[in-house]
């Protein structure tokens, strides 16, 4: 029996990965975890997806799992040795830092423990690495996102983006043979609307527009939203992309793991799918640019919103295209692929408002009106 | 409804083992903020050029230790794990940076780190720990209101001053606030976590088994809550809103907490 080393165990895609290769694959799992956390936790987290996307959970899952400590990798107290006899199918590497603008820890997680597990990965004699890049390692460019090594854009949104594109570059060069997935914005599940992520994305959104006004609602809103479609990415769309492009993909593979644009919901439909379910205020008006928002004019708390989805607005805010040539080779294949639409997405939100502890209660008989930002007025 | 009624009614066990570790590690968090503190103020009391401000930082100082005794005395008398020393990291970066501000004679930066930032994150502490959108015993409600009022008088003289300084030097000002944020704002962020790098193990209690949830809280709404406190305190300073925005838009650490960001 083979073994697959995986990090980012913890962490949302990486458990989502763990639990797919419980599933589906026969191989034992070892997870490279920090000293302070809980191995049983990452586990139950991992079964307990499976339970939630009701499939059978066997025992033999926790016998095929085990854990050693990053710290012993530093230390270089790892029996080497002892990791090449296990024949080491493939090391999976989806830990990662998504704190924007704390360059530092970018460049110490996404750039610097990519170069470690490489290095890492080539003791133990690993016969693939797998990468979980990002979607948006492109940076701001109009060109196709090609599915091969990216080149310099002229502006990346943040450090983040930069940081895991070095990470690829250093996968790519680094000889062994590769599988870099660049899942879009992760959400829950297509069918069961089930998220346990931490809150990015839209589920930060989500979240601030719940918890900052949890006791107040502002009549007027002014929101930074694009008419172009925002590329979602269901959790089960990426799960199966993942066991697929893991399974069939030929070496040294990039796969965007992105949905079609033109199923895809844009942030100003999100935000009337947010607004007619919840709060229902009286008018909110659309822009497309952050500078022309009336920021003294606004609410403190819609300042804060604003604010704090600011980047992620802008990222929002662009057009990227993708290439999907490896998605159309693996769909050939067998594999299924689920777009994220308004529709599906809407399961997920009506999840997340059932654990609400404000939205549903907050639901007016109002009805709202959605303008657009007159720029040249 | 007493504390005692409301938490039955929303299973909160005062008694119990996580309800007790998690007020220890507030507890702990709380005494390390009050310690930076008297060190901030101290340091503040020895460059400032008045003697009436010496006065007013020593006495600040004083109560802070004041308020560091308050709290040890309630771990003892609640029976839960304290630390009562300066343990995680974030608390040393910010007492290495007001240290270098005050070396530097830069008072105008200390008065934005303890009297702004750190403040305004004290008395969310503090209202929290009162009961504010949480479920917590008497006696720590009680004690965490006596020193509130404190922390908002504390609040309100350095807001004064601030709010002079822009006057005074807007544009040397917004410089100062922006490089102060960026160095304060994320540790502090960082420190609204339900676990920790390395208090639990000083503690002798186990990180992860406990959250604020056991009190009824979550980390995202208190993290809000003091953003919105944060703000609000510097919109009555008089800090331009598209200024506080930038400053909004860019803080590092409210979205994530970086030691448990990967593996």
């Amino acid at each position: 029996m083979s073994t697959i080393i995986l990090t980012g165990a913890s962490g949302f895609l990486g458990n989502i990965i763990l639990s797919n290769l419980f599933y589906n694959s026969n191989s034992d799992v070892i997870a490279v975890i920090r000293g302070n956390n809980d191995s049983s936790k990452i586990y139950e987290k991992a079964i307990g997806y499976l339970r939630d996307t009701h499939r059978p959970v066997i025992d033999e899952y926790a016998a095929r799992f085990s854990t050693i400590d990053l710290q012993d990798i530093f230390d270089k107290k790892i029996d080497l040795e002892q990791l090449k006899i296990l024949d080491i199918e493939s090391v999976i590497h989806a830990a990662g830092s998504v704190d924007y603008f704390n360059e530092e820890h970018l460049t110490q997680i996404n750039i610097n423990l990519t170069s470690t597990f490489i290095n890492f990965s080539k003791k133990i004699n690993a016969k693939k690495f797998v990468y979980i890049s990002t979607a948006y390692s492109a940076g701001y460019t109009n060109e196709l996102v090609t599915e091969s090594e990216l080149p310099e854009p002229d502006k990346d949104p943040t450090f983040y983006t930069y940081s895991k594109r070095k990470a690829e570059a250093i996968v790519a060069t680094s000889g062994i043979k590769f599988l870099i997935i660049r899942p879009s914005i992760v959400i829950g599940h297509s069918k069961y609307g089930l998220y346990h992520g931490k809150r990015y994305g839209l589920y930060q959104q989500w979240m601030l527009l719940e918890r900052l006004f949890r006791d107040s609602v502002d009549d007027e809103w002014h929101l930074l939203a694009q008419h172009y479609p925002l590329n979602l990415l269901h959790v089960d769309t990426f799960e199966e992309s993942f066991h697929w492009a893991y399974n069939h993909l030929p070496k040294d593979s990039y796969f965007n793991v992105t949905s079609d644009n033109d199923v895809l919901p844009t942030p100003r439909e999100l935000y009337k799918l947010w607004f007619d379910n919840t709060l229902r205020p009286k008018r909110v008006i659309f822009y497309e640019e952050y500078d022309k928002l009336p920021i003294a004019k606004l609410s403190k708390k819609q300042r804060i919103f604003g604010g704090l989805i600011k980047t992620n607005s802008e990222i929002a805010s662009f057009q990227w295209k993708f290439e999907n040539t490896a998605r159309s080779y693996l769909k050939k294949l067998g594999m299924v692929h689920v777009n994220a639409t308004l529709e599906s997405v809407e399961v997920c939100q009506s999840v997340f408002l059932k654990q609400s502890s404000n939205g549903l209660n907050k639901l007016k008989e109002s009805t709202t009106t959605y303008e657009n930002h007159c720029i040249s007025c | 409804m007493s504390n005692a009624a409301v938490a039955v009614k929303n299973n909160i066990d005062f008694d119990g083992t996580n309800y007790k570790n998690l007020i220890g590690f507030i507890l702990s968090n709380a005494i390390a903020g009050e310690l930076v503190a008297v060190k901030n103020y101290t340091n503040m009391a020895t460059i400032s050029p008045d003697i009436n401000n010496v006065i007013v930082f020593l006495q600040e100082a004083l109560e802070e230790a004041s308020h560091a005794r308050l709290l040890q005395n309630l771990a003892k008398e609640l029976d839960v794990p304290v630390v009562t020393h300066i343990v995680e990291p974030s608390w040393l970066n910010i007492v290495k940076y007001v240290t270098e501000c005050a070396g530097n004679g830069n008072i105008l930066a200390c008065y934005m780190a303890q009297d702004l930032m750190l403040e305004t994150q004290a008395v969310v502490l503090y209202r929290i720990m009162s009961g504010e959108n949480s479920i917590v015993d008497e006696k720590t409600s009680s004690i965490a209101k006596r020193i509130l009022q404190d922390e908002l008088q504390h609040l309100d003289s350095g807001s004064t001053y601030l709010a002079k300084a822009i006057k005074d030097d807007e544009a040397g000002f917004y410089i100062e606030l922006k490089k102060t944020h960026d160095k304060i704002m994320p540790e502090l962020f960082r420190l609204i976590r339900n676990d920790c790098d390395t208090l639990c193990d000083e503690m002798g209690v186990t990180c992860g088994t406990f959250s604020v949830n056991d009190m009824g809280s979550d980390i995202d709404l208190m993290k809000i809550m003091a953003l919105e406190f944060y703000v609000e305190s510097m919109d009555n300073i008089g800090v331009k809103p598209e200024f506080i925005n930038s400053l909004v838009t860019n803080v590092s650490g409210f979205s994530e907490n970086p030691t448990s960001a990967c593996c």
